[in-house]
């Protein structure tokens, strides 16, 4: 397993390499981007905060529950925190199994879950000068 | 009795402060009585107390947690990660 909050850029070849494994004949990688548009307002960059002691912990926990559910060979998830522009990958999550099926299905359950638990927040830097924390209610 | 709170977030920005500290004279309280009292010293929180979530150092709080003296608490809006 392996956990990662960081503020550098995440190389998809590195998240890769991580769970790569011959034991594997699938390995799904699932990666969040940073989007222009949201709602008809225009995005210029994001910035993100975290509880990094929790989120970290959080992401730990959700990494071995996903073990206990699928036959996973291996797993990463790394979070970028820090200012990112239009494009930039905020999230890697990737997960290796013997078949193809479980590979999609736990990195579907990891993002999914990592977007209501993980304790972390982006700040939208919108096209018209104004600031504002992202918080689903 | 005293809480202490580490805010995050848009919790940290309408507190206009890192971390808090609330002082009750009941010798303990719900989450709910924990929301009235942040709402009561922040009116700016109003709109998001209902939804904030509180944990003790990486765990989650259960809603049905009571919080007591000296607890060190940890308050942030719904995570927007990913």
């Amino acid at each position: 397993m392996h956990i990662e909050l960081t503020n550098d850029v995440i190389q998809t070849e590195d998240v890769y390499a991580y769970v790569s494994s011959k034991d594997a004949g699938a390995v799904v990688l699932f990666l969040g981007t940073v989007r222009e548009m949201t709602s008809g307002r225009q995005t210029v960059a994001l910035d993100y905060d975290a509880y990094p002691e929790m989120a970290q912990a959080q992401m730990q926990d959700l990494a071995q529950e996903a073990i206990d559910k699928w036959p996973i060979v291996n797993v990463a998830i790394v979070h970028r925190l820090g200012h990112l522009e239009l494009g930039e990958i905020s999230v890697a999550v990737a997960v290796s199994t013997p078949h193809r099926r479980d590979a999609f299905e736990a990195g579907q359950y990891l993002i999914d879950e990592l977007k209501v638990r993980v304790p972390v927040w982006k700040k939208e830097n919108w096209s018209d000068g104004t600031t504002e924390w992202v918080h689903p209610t | 009795m005293k809480v202490h709170l580490t805010l995050f977030a848009a919790a940290q920005e309408l507190a206009g402060a890192k971390t808090i500290e609330l002082d009750f004279e009941q010798e303990q309280i719900n989450l709910h009585e924990l929301r009235s009292a942040l709402t009561e010293k922040f009116p700016a929180m109003s709109a998001l107390a209902p939804h904030l979530l509180f944990a003790a150092g990486t765990d989650y709080l259960p809603p049905e947690s009571i919080i007591t003296d000296g607890d060190q608490l940890v308050c942030f809006p719904p995570v927007s990660g990913g």
